[in-house]
């Protein structure tokens, strides 16, 4: 951030000079001094302290404490509230010692004034904060000290966001100190705790964006659109880990006959060469021409120019072939305006562009790998880049339609991908059109979805943008697309005033985007500031937060791979994904957040779990590898090297060793009202403690035995219920559909009253124990007292045993009372004429 | 009409100096408890029913008493979405006491406490009248109103303004010269197509005038009316609630009446029926109406505001239609089987024939047993009128006099208020029982031909639901019918861009199909499920 330095340092010597001028005014005058009484408290970032509201509760927090990896980006707020109005805050950052003496610097510490943005009116009506002063732009504290904006009027909150970021290098431990707080000629001291971990975050990057910021924009909100000042605001959103869509210096859409295209196109590909050499860059898009065609159909339809196209990958295949770089590897495009069209069933035009461009990667590929082959067999490298060509990701934002059918990456929103038959639909079709290595799902956001999914509005949490990035690893999804991240002026709507496109009041303008409180802009300008650059806001922290916590579950997993392979055995993600849903299962559901009131607790221990699990990983070679729960008891399978020590609660354990590994297993019955594991992993160097929690006391049903006694009923269309008991499994609950020849399988329903067994809101599944007869397919639906039948999906259970979880949140139990009929219901539309035999045993509730 | 432009371009004109100077238009009120302060939208009835109503209020014994001190103020805004804008931005925005505002998006407010629940509202008795609000109001448009919050709670948030409705509008005097004084009013869409038939074919239409002009907003009335008699009124509440077959299904595209209805409007408004002015796919709504005021088509689908907005335009005797039957219907019923048969019925139902009067009259005619599940499904069906539930008055929670404005509804919903009402809009209707012939047959006399028969409407009527407030369509995004624009699929002169009844209806079904999930996604976005 060069220039922004140059520019602060500007800024400071005017400070320099104004504070001289106050030291003379106050010299000059009597020395009067303003004390001023506030309560001054502290929290975490995941809660957006707004200006007006009553926080007293937290008024006893009084420690400024982060827990933080090396190289990772962590913040926290100090906050005051004071009695009399105040003139003047700043805060005062010193170095921080550890037991060992060593030195945690202060320039590790970034101070940042919280400016506040009025959210006037909610466009989210689910927003648990609702309307009113939200802090969101971050303003550096010494230029807004230089602003002179850093006063505060008495029964205000104001808040002071910092960040750490320890150095690669900086020593593993806990450091204190104190920071001071000036509020015009008092001080308050803000006792500071550090806990930095034993685990460097590596550069590298594992998430691709798309952070759309048209150039030209700059002009009207920095009044500085030169390359400088993109290439500031690119790095800048390099340092949230976030790829801006575009390179500087070249807009993605131009013009062919433009003055010094040739130039600029030039500029563009060794600006392109910098940035895949980056490892902290992810995405680069290709820029593009539009045009317009006339397909098979008789359909004029909009498209790229499609030689313009061949010229841009030319320049990159020259330059990758001359400077044995991969220009392609990280390289997709994004049509514009092709946005949003399958939304709407407009598909005509995607086709015929995604399908030309697709043909020009293949016949260029064949077209150089003929030209190569001509000098003998490709190199790896020329095999790679054809590859890369090949496969280049064309973005297209909107969800999946039947109607589509040439290739393409599709970005849909995450409400489209909110079950894994959804999810699986995307994975199918890059499976089917790109090769190995190039099938990245992507989503993107907007002014949908709304709360309680993942946004970036602001009415919404300050963990929403950090949480966003955990369903992506759940997910498997690695691309963010976000259409514009400095939206300056006005679109669609007309809220604030507008001069020449741009808003006047770029901080004081929730409502850029018409509809929707803070969408289009995460960052501000920082003109206004005397910063180069933008100036970030609380909800970019947020993204940064999430980027990072992305790659810690990207770096526990490669554990677990490395495990996999030193155990000979093959990789199981599915293991991986139990373990990690021991750390989202109460955050989300499905991609819904959970916003209970404990919220940012039940997060706050999640990332503790996740970095003990990364550092007992890194530090003891521990890994979980796999939670499962099977008839009431959960099993942990835990790995680790034979001089590492295991223990649970305390208690020393052992386990299978094989070609030095040692593998434990651990079960854990459901039958206390709390039931967790609490384990250790010790080295001589390190000790690590991991609590995993399973939830309550699970409540074991025999379906067959509450038949028995009455308090299960059972009606069958066309079949019966009894009870059968079989030497193996005891008891069980037979349901016998007896289809007569001539009707469909479809018709026939088993409906079980389980209003008796109370299963209310505070039990999240059921799990049923099912001997099928043969492989056959049922739907499930369950209905609560006020309501109606609600589907939980369709099952396929095969012959034998099959064990079926459904979520109780399905049926909304919050809103429509108790669980009372479960309906099992064959799903099979084939005819028959014979009977078909399902057997429940135990019905586990509770979760 | 010109009037009222030069009304509205003042009214902008005005509140724009407002926006963008900072000055005042109006005199400053205080903003207390004795302070009724009122914001309305301008939007099709005009502003001056409620100036009257406010006027009489403070005269009115029980309000004097109650509110020594009391003022009142009418602050308006002509332009929807500026209005809209105003009332969207809260307690920033305004400081009224009482929003009546024409959107109907009122309902993402209410999780959010924005506005004031109204249940002692519905629940008061009306001065001097014995009886409560929400008995002096079509059950149905009572309990569209409530709301279930997330907790489960019922409540209600808005209070109807005007009982607006859309329906079937004839040039009485177009149709008399072309068809003659007694031509029979069709009872059944298959007499409708019939009577279309006779227009075109009149040697008497001197203006060649079509049977129907009508805009892409207007056209899919019928659409909804037809479905909803097809299925009755419950399943068509279904459909907005998510349910078939008693559960939360994607079967709702399923369901019979939408196709038939949309095969109605296909047949008798439809390209090839040439029933249908071309010019409704170029003209804009005020050349439309003009049209049909003129006469030159015979009939149009519009709402009832249109002799408020165009009563100087109005040339001829309009009025509204009962709505015709569709004539399909006979498939959903057990012995009604024939048209001749229905239109005997519908017949006996506009003769206010009871069920065994009906019974008589069919089973001496036919020789056989009319059941009483036929007559109501007719019944129903006759009666059923369009009603649009997005006139609706709020009060914020940040309002400084909550008590006086609860007590202006009150008085907006006592026979005093709503002959006001009626009279400044030259015979709209409330959503409140009253019989103006009965109860006020000077005012009654007053009205336009159009309002006369509205009244009489009236008292059998029963209002289509209005679905915008179920979680499904407030929430989840849920529309009637997915087709942006029906009229252009069945009316464009362009045959490759116009699609078949079937068509239409299999978009849906083929659109929320369970594969694609979007039926579950929309779900939870209503919060029905997950």
């Amino acid at each position: 951030m060069k220039n922004k330095k140059t520019h602060r340092i500007l800024a400071l010597t005017l400070s320099a000079l104004t504070l001289g001028a106050s030291v003379m005014a106050s010299a000059c005058k009597d020395e009067a001094k303003t004390e001023v009484d506030a309560t001054v408290w502290t929290a975490s970032s995941s809660v957006k302290i707004k200006q007006e509201e009553d926080y007293s509760s937290m008024y006893g927090n009084k420690e400024l404490s982060f827990t933080v990896f090396r190289n990772e980006n962590e913040s926290a707020q100090i906050l005051f509230n004071p009695k009399s109005d105040v003139a003047a805050f700043d805060l005062t950052v010193s170095d921080l010692t550890d037991a060992n003496g060593n030195l945690l610097s202060k320039d590790s510490f970034s101070v940042f004034a919280q400016k506040y943005i009025e959210v006037k009116s909610i466009s989210d009506p689910k927003t648990p904060t609702g309307a009113g002063m939200y802090p969101d732009a971050l303003v550096p504290m010494e230029n807004y000290v230089d602003s002179k904006e850093n006063a505060c009027t008495s029964g205000d909150n104001q808040g002071l966001w910092i960040k750490i970021k320890p150095s690669k290098t900086q020593a593993a431990g806990v450091y204190t100190g104190t920071f001071q707080l000036k509020l015009d000629d008092s001080t308050y001291d803000v006792p500071v705790k550090v806990e930095v971990l034993e685990y460097t975050l590596s550069d590298a990057k594992h998430t691709k964006q798309d952070f759309g910021l048209a150039w030209q924009r700059l002009e009207g909100t920095e009044l500085d659109s030169t390359v400088e000042m993109q290439e500031a605001y690119y790095e800048f959103m390099l340092d949230y880990r976030v790829d801006s869509g575009g390179l500087p210096g070249m807009e993605t859409n131009y013009d062919p006959n433009s003055e010094g295209i040739e130039e600029r196109l030039d500029n563009w590909v060794e600006r392109l060469a910098e940035a895949t050499l980056d490892e902290r860059v992810g995405f680069t898009r290709i820029p593009y021409v539009n045009s317009s065609a006339v397909d098979e159909y008789g359909n004029t339809v909009t498209c790229v120019n499609i030689s313009q196209l061949r010229k841009v990958l030319t320049k990159m295949m020259e330059y990758s072939v001359e400077h044995n770089i991969n220009l392609f590897s990280k390289a997709g495009t994004y049509f514009q305006s092709l946005d949003e069209r399958t939304l709407k069933g407009d598909v005509d035009d995607c086709n015929y562009t995604y399908k030309t461009t697709r043909e020009l990667y293949q016949t260029m590929a064949e077209e150089y790998r003929a030209e190569w082959e001509q000098n003998g067999e490709l190199s790896e490298f020329q095999e790679t880049v054809l590859l890369s060509l090949k496969n280049i990701r064309d973005l297209c934002v909107g969800m999946y339609v039947d109607t589509m059918t040439s290739p393409c990456t599709y970005v849909p929103l995450l409400t489209y991908m909110s079950s894994d038959s959804l999810i699986a639909t995307y994975q199918n079709w890059v499976d089917t059109h790109y090769d190995e290595g190039y099938r990245d799902l992507w989503t993107y956001t907007c002014e949908n979805p709304k709360i309680p999914y993942p946004t970036y509005h602001i009415e919404d949490t300050a963990l929403s943008a950090r949480m966003f990035s955990w369903m992506m690893y759940e997910y498997n999804i690695v691309g963010n697309l976000l259409w514009q991240y400095a939206l300056g002026g006005p679109r669609g709507g007309e809220y604030g005033a507008v001069q020449g496109g741009y808003f006047q009041d770029q901080y004081n303008t929730a409502r850029k985007f018409a509809r929707v409180n803070g969408d289009g802009f995460l960052v501000y300008p920082g003109r206004e500031y005397g910063v180069y650059g933008p100036v970030a806001s609380v909800r970019l922290e947020g993204v940064l937060d999430g980027n990072e916590d992305f790659e810690f579950l990207y770096a526990l997993e490669q554990n677990y791979i490395a495990r996999a392979a030193a155990k000979n055995v093959a990789y199981n993600d599915e293991h991986f994904d139990n373990v990690l849903a021991q750390l989202t299962k109460e955050l989300y559901t499905g991609i819904s957040y959970n916003y209970t009131e404990d919220y940012i607790e039940i997060f706050e221990n999640s990332r503790k779990i996740l970095n003990n699990l990364l550092l007992m990983s890194e530090n003891c070679g521990v890994v979980v590898e796999n939670i499962t729960s099977e008839k009431g008891v959960v099993s942990v399978t835990v790995s680790a090297p034979e001089a590492t020590k295991i223990s649970v609660d305390g208690v020393l354990k052992e386990g299978t060793n094989e070609n030095g590994i040692v593998t434990y297993r651990f079960q854990i019955p459901l039958v206390n009202d709390e039931n967790a594991l609490r384990l250790t992993a010790k080295t001589e160097a390190y000790e690590y403690t991991v609590a995993l929690d399973f939830g309550a006391k699970l409540q074991v049903v025999s379906l067959a035995g509450e038949f028995e006694g009455g308090k299960v009923a059972v009606t069958l269309d066309g079949g019966e219920a009894n009870v059968k008991t079989s030497t193996q499994r005891g008891k069980g609950l037979e349901l016998l559909y007896n289809v007569v020849g001539g009707e469909e399988l479809s018709g026939h329903t088993a409906v079980l009253d389980l209003s008796a067994l109370n299963i209310d809101k505070t039990q999240a599944y059921i799990t049923l124990n099912i001997v099928a007869q043969e492989d056959m397919k049922i739907t499930v639906a369950g209905k609560a007292k006020n309501g109606v039948y609600i589907s939980a999906g369709t099952v396929e259970l095969k012959a034998g045993e099959n064990e079926v979880k459904i979520e109780l949140s399905e049926f909304n139990l919050t809103k429509n009372g108790n669980l009372q009929l479960l309906r099992l219901r064959l799903a099979d539309d084939t005819v028959a004429d014979r009977s078909y035999t399902l057997t429940l045993y135990d019905m586990l509730v509770g979760g | 009409m010109r009037k009222q432009v030069v009304k509205r371009s003042l009214a902008l004109g005005a509140c724009a100096v407002m926006a963008f100077s900072g000055v005042g238009c109006k005199e400053k009120v205080a903003n207390d408890e004795n302070t009724l302060e009122m914001f309305i939208c301008d939007f099709g009835y005009g502003t001056e029913w409620l100036e009257a109503q406010a006027e009489e209020f403070k005269k009115t014994d029980w309000v004097t008493a109650k509110y020594p001190e009391l003022k009142v103020s009418v602050d308006s805004l002509a332009d929807q979405a500026m209005a809209n804008s105003k009332i969207m931005a809260g307690e920033q925005g305004n400081t009224a006491d009482l929003l009546f505002t024409a959107s109907e998006s009122g309902y993402i407010y209410y999780e959010s406490g924005m506005y004031l629940d109204l249940t002692s509202v519905y629940d008061s008795v009306i001065p001097n009248e014995d009886v409560k609000v929400k008995d002096k109001m079509n059950e149905i448009k009572y309990t569209d109103r409530l709301y279930t919050t997330d907790n489960g709670e019922e409540k209600i948030y808005s209070f109807p303004w005007v009982n607006g409705f859309a329906g079937l509008f004839i040039n009485l005097t177009a149709k008399n010269e072309i068809l003659g004084a007694d031509y029979v009013m069709p009872r059944t869409s298959n007499e409708l197509a019939k009577m279309c038939e006779d227009i075109k074919a009149s040697a008497t239409n001197s203006k060649d005038a079509y049977p129907f002009i009508s805009s892409s907003t207007y056209y899919r009335t019928l659409f909804t009316i037809w479905w909803a008699q097809y299925e009755g009124l419950d399943e068509y509440a279904n459909y907005f609630n998510g349910i078939a077959d008693g559960e939360l299904s994607n079967k709702i595209f399923e369901q019979k009446g939408r196709l038939r209805a949309l095969e109605e409007l296909e047949r008798i408004m439809g390209y090839d029926s040439q029933n249908v002015n071309p010019l409704s796919q170029e003209l804009d709504f005020m050349s439309l109406q003009a049209h049909f005021f003129n006469g030159t088509a015979v009939m149009m689908t519009n709402g009832d505001w249109l002799e408020t907005e165009m009563s100087e335009l109005i040339k001829g005797e309009i009025t509204v239609m009962k709505n015709p039957v569709i004539s399909t219907i006979t498939e959903k019923l057990s012995v009604v089987k024939s048209e001749e048969e229905l239109a005997f019925v519908v017949q006996c139902v506009d003769e206010n024939k009871d069920v065994t009067a009906t019974q008589a009259a069919f089973n001496e005619r036919f020789q056989k047993e009319l059941t009483p599940s036929d007559y109501e499904k007719i019944y129903n069906a006759r009666n059923l009128l369009n009603s649009w539930n997005v006139h609706e008055a709020y009060i914020p929670s940040y309002s400084t006099a909550k008590e006086l404005a609860k007590d202006f509804l009150l008085f907006m919903a006592s026979d005093k208020g709503i002959e006001i009402f009626m009279r400044e809009t030259s015979g709209c209707q409330t959503a409140f029982t009253y019989d103006a012939e009965t109860k006020n047959p000077e005012l009654f006399n007053s009205f336009t031909t159009l309002q006369k028969d509205h009244v009489k409407m009236g008292r059998t009527a029963i209002p289509l639901h209005d679905m915008a407030q179920t979680r499904l369509v407030a929430y989840g995004g849920l529309k009637n019918l997915t087709a942006v624009n029906l009229q252009a699929n069945f009316l464009s002169s362009n045959a490759a861009a116009r699609k078949s009844a079937n068509a239409v209806y299999q978009e849906d079904i083929e659109y929320y199909k369970e594969e694609n999930g979007r039926f579950d996604i929309m779900l939870r976005q209503a919060g029905l499920k997950g």
